[in-house]
């Protein structure tokens, strides 16, 4: 296992390297200047060419391109990031507060797709057919289907206009509020974010739960489980969701990496001072190297989330493991 | 489970409603004395000469705006601040150059509670003209008119001659003679402080007759401004003016009230104890002041968002027309564009009323050169304007003259006339020149904006009918940049757009020289190309009349605005009224064109619900 542990983490260098080039290219090829997008308008002309060319090599636009992707990489090695020309500060202090921000609404989001997904998806099984298991296929089609912000837009017509109970969006304010007053205030302002997040994303996971406890109950095992006369509780947690559990850990693994991911849309709709919202402003402005670095993070979670979910495969059934 | 669920369910709707209970719980933050207002996404620079956004100006305003010697009065006039100034003398000497001697108040005070001196409106020059400054990526273009700027702002001398510390309450700046006589000149010797010693306690200041400087070498300046780039710049600790920094977190940015701050020009302070400006989305946040989680959300446009406001008992309006407009720029130095006749006709194939109704609801007002409505000279000779104006509207056939006169002015064989009866609306009959080459114009307009919609349906509609192919691209916000600002640097195989729909907010004072004047020719400020010498001369005569000489201002200023629109490098499609929709609560929001909400927050406050009545004014 550790061995393949090993070969796995080495096969990742040269994938990286790919992935940073192709982000990298992918970057400099979009039209506009980023620096043109960061100086004010107020600047005479003379003035705005000093200022231009100061800026321009204080990114380092001035070099080649492949010095400029070697800079940047071997920066992003020893922990400097790049400074971020539409903020016009390191890259790192531009995503310090958005990644926290995403991790805590992804939290919230996390607990309440697996709270839901699981259990709906195994009782789902076990009631196949039935009227329980129509209601949440035909839930799960709809909440796939719809786009995120009409569903947004629905809730907070619902919930914010006509009700009042919960804010538009935003964020808490530390300022002018403290403790439990704080802390409750996040809570308020996450809930409609995190329930429009997890309808969408419940809908998949409680037909993969679904789709696999079918599949598990059908087994032979399972009839002689019953046969042995096991109580029936027993034979769905213990035997069948046991052996579920091999396409479930691939939706808590993906689930679990999917903290740092921002969601761009939903993110803007309720104005939550997330990740998402920072890349596509950070696009907008042609921000190459904040744009970059956090692709480049988002694809390395990506491939550390497969390697990871490929040990847990292992782990979770000995079948699987490669010697 | 049904049970598991129903417990769930019950504690989460508890939980919320605890929830919606204990906002403002700290002591001292109250609904009552805050004043919260919606605002897009902040970037964070609260110091000046970094950053972009008109949200951060917010902020800078309220930390910063109120020390000036000079400034802007809710009408729009430039005035001597008399909060700040005690006594102003000015002498010219025998070269032209102006000298300004400024004494101010004793009692000013940072909000630290050190005292506001001489020294810190000296640092400002000083510090924001320096190349340090620039070097850490700051933009300033302080100091720009003073005697011995250039060697400064270049680096060849740390001496600054046209700024002088005379004494702790006393300074000078003298500007220099090639930058008089100047109408608005007051407004060249306005000067600010910086909280020199909180910024910078190991700088000091010399001064001689030859000028001031840092008397410590270009390192140490360097090494203090780094330091205030990196530090001051989000968090500013020190300020002068009604509000000071607390935090910015989660795109909410909390200031408190500044005891220490004297007054705005009467002498107000404010009176609620924090503001806050706050990330909103949007596409609610008018619905946010409606439900009141907020208190005002300013600039509103869009019509949906007005009448939802009118429509509230507890959300009050204010409006006023945009010191501005939105309009049609165009290149003036290549392609059909270049011919005058061409951008009249273009002039005349937009039905600028529709292009209101659709992007604004026909909330504003359509203005036919470049002033505005509130400008000072409008209201003094606007009449006189208006009959000296050509009010164009959209008329084909005038288009069709026009374009006679071009060299556009054939069939697809560039020899036979071209008919304008035969023209179709499906474009099938268009004007060519002698060349075979046929009449286009090719406009880029910002995606996802109601004017670049509105502007393709018209010119779909009409610019056939005159034989002209319209057509339209739409781009992001970059890209309009690169093709509009900076089309002078294109090959011409690059050169395709020559029209643009931008938006154009005057400055103040308003002077057509940097935009307008062939001296910037070739540079991103001229970005429509114009290079008229009856323009140029106009212009000149306008800035260089006498300071006081007003008939004089307004003749040349009449001269100026016909000569401009006969030239037509923009055609101006709207002049937005801006609403203000804020709680009925909240009183005192006289916000005009030149005085944004932060510089009325002095006259601010807030009433009890039982006294709360909306209200609709107009500026």
């Amino acid at each position: 296992m550790i061995k393949y542990i090993i070969k796995r983490i080495l096969i990742l260098i040269p994938v990286l390297i790919a992935i940073t080039i192709i982000l990298f290219t992918i970057n400099k090829m979009m039209p506009g200047d980023p620096v043109r997008a960061m100086l004010p308008t107020s600047l005479k002309a003379d003035q705005y060419e000093n200022a231009y060319n100061a800026m321009y090599q204080k990114l380092g636009l001035d070099k080649s391109l492949p010095e400029q992707y070697f800079r940047w990489v071997t920066n992003m090695l020893q922990g400097e990031f790049g400074w971020s020309s539409k903020n016009n500060r390191p890259v790192a202090d531009v995503v310090a507060e958005p990644i926290r921000n995403t991790v805590i609404l992804n939290i919230g989001v996390i607990l309440l797709q697996l709270g839901i997904a699981v259990p709906v998806g195994i009782r789902c099984a076990v009631k196949r057919g039935k009227l329980y298991d129509n209601f949440w296929q035909v839930f799960s089609l709809i909440t796939w289907s719809m786009p995120s912000f009409f569903i947004a837009l629905c809730l907070l017509f619902i919930f914010a206009a006509q009700l009042g109970w919960l804010p538009f969006g935003g964020m808490p304010n530390a300022a002018l509020t403290s403790g439990w007053a704080y802390y409750s205030d996040w809570l308020r302002y996450m809930v409609l974010p995190v329930v429009v997040l997890s309808l969408i994303s419940v809908a998949s996971s409680i037909r993969i739960v679904r789709n696999a406890m079918i599949d598990a109950l059908n087994q032979d095992y399972i009839r002689t489980a019953r046969a042995k006369g096991l109580r029936e509780k027993t034979v769905i947690y213990s035997h069948a969701f046991r052996n579920a559990l091999i396409p479930v850990s691939t939706v808590v693994v993906a689930t679990v990496f999917s903290l740092f991911a921002g969601s761009t849309i939903t993110e803007t709709v309720f104005a939550w001072n997330g990740i998402g919202k920072v890349l596509i402003d950070a696009i907008n402005s042609r921000d190459t190297m904040l744009v970059s670095t956090m692709n480049t993070f988002f694809a390395l979670v990506s491939v550390i989330a497969v390697l990871v979910s490929d040990i847990v495969y292992g782990l979770i059934d000995p079948r699987i493991r490669l010697e | 489970m049904k049970h598991t669920t129903r417990r769930f369910l019950a504690c989460l709707l508890a939980l919320t409603m605890m929830m919606g209970c204990v906002a403002f719980a700290e002591e001292g933050s109250t609904k009552e004395n805050t004043l919260i207002v919606g605002s897009p996404t902040l970037n964070g620079d609260f110091i000046d000469d970094f950053g972009n956004s008109a949200y951060d100006n917010w902020v800078k305003i309220l930390l910063m705006y109120y020390c000036g010697t000079m400034q802007v009065a809710g009408n729009g006039e430039i005035v001597q601040n008399p909060m700040v100034v005690e006594n102003l003398e000015t002498a010219t000497d025998d070269a032209g150059n102006k000298t300004f001697t400024w004494t101010i108040q004793k009692d000013l005070k940072w909000s630290d509670g050190s005292a506001i001196t001489a020294q810190d409106y000296v640092a400002y020059v000083l510090w924001k003209a320096s190349p340090e400054w620039a070097a850490t990526g700051a933009s300033s273009n302080v100091g720009e008119k003073f005697l011995g700027y250039k060697p400064y702002v270049n680096g060849e001398t740390q001496v600054f001659t046209g700024v002088k510390l005379i004494d702790e309450y006393t300074f000078s700046v003298t500007v220099d003679a090639e930058n008089l006589p100047y109408y608005w000149e007051s407004s060249l010797a306005t000067v600010s402080p910086i909280p020199f010693k909180a910024w910078a306690p190991e700088l000091t200041i010399a001064s001689s007759d030859e000028g001031a400087c840092f008397e410590q070498d270009r390192e140490a300046v360097q090494a203090a401004m780094n330091r205030v780039a990196q530090t001051e710049r989000f968090k500013p600790t020190v300020v002068c003016g009604p509000y000071t920094f607390v935090s910015f977190e989660n795109g909410n940015v909390t200031l408190k009230k500044n005891p220490m701050f004297k007054g705005d020009l009467d002498g107000n302070t404010p009176k609620l104890e924090y503001v806050v400006v706050q990330e909103v989305p949007s596409d609610t946040d008018v619905d946010m002041v409606i439900s009141r989680d907020i208190d005002l959300v300013p600039g509103n446009v869009e019509g949906r968002k007005i009448e939802a406001a009118k429509a509230s008992e507890t959300t009050s309006l204010h409006s006023y027309l945009r010191y501005g407009y939105g309009m049609i720029s165009i290149i003036c130095n290549w392609g059909p564009t270049a011919d005058p006749n061409v951008r009249w006709a273009l002039a005349y194939l937009i039905d600028r009323n529709e292009v209101l109704n659709y992007c604004l609801g026909g909330y504003g007002g359509i203005v036919h050169g470049l002033y505005g409505y509130a400008e000072w000279a409008y209201q003094e000779v606007g009449d006189e304007l208006e009959e000296l104006l050509t009010p164009f509207s959209l008329n084909v056939e005038k288009a069709n003259e026009l374009l006679d006169q071009t060299e556009w002015k054939y069939e697809a064989d560039g020899k036979t006339p071209f008919d304008a009866s035969k023209a179709k609306a499906d474009g099938s009959y268009m004007r060519y020149n002698d060349k075979g080459e046929m009449l286009t114009v090719r406009h880029m307009g910002t995606a996802g904006l109601d004017t670049t919609d509105s502007i393709e349906i018209s010119y779909a509609a009409n610019a056939p009918l005159a034989g002209l192919n319209f057509t339209v691209t739409k781009s992001d916000f970059n890209a309009l940049l690169d093709n509009y600002y900076y089309s002078y640097e294109l090959s011409d195989d690059e050169k395709l757009y020559s029209t643009f729909n931008m938006g154009n907010t005057f400055g103040n004072p308003n002077d057509p020289y940097d935009s307008w004047h062939s001296d910037f020719y070739g540079t991103w400020q001229n970005a429509c190309q114009v290079n008229d010498p009856e323009l140029d001369e106009l212009i000149m005569k306008l800035r260089s009349t006498e300071p006081g000489d007003e008939d004089t201002f307004l003749e040349n200023w009449l001269a100026f605005q016909v000569r401009w629109q006969q030239i037509l490098p923009q055609i101006p499609l709207y002049s937005n009224e801006y609403f203000e929709v804020f709680d009925y609560a909240v009183k005192g929001l006289n916000t005009s064109p030149f005085h944004e909400w932060p510089y009325e927050i002095c006259n601010i406050y807030k009433v009890a619900d039982s006294e709360a009545a909306k209200e609709i004014t107009t500026y």
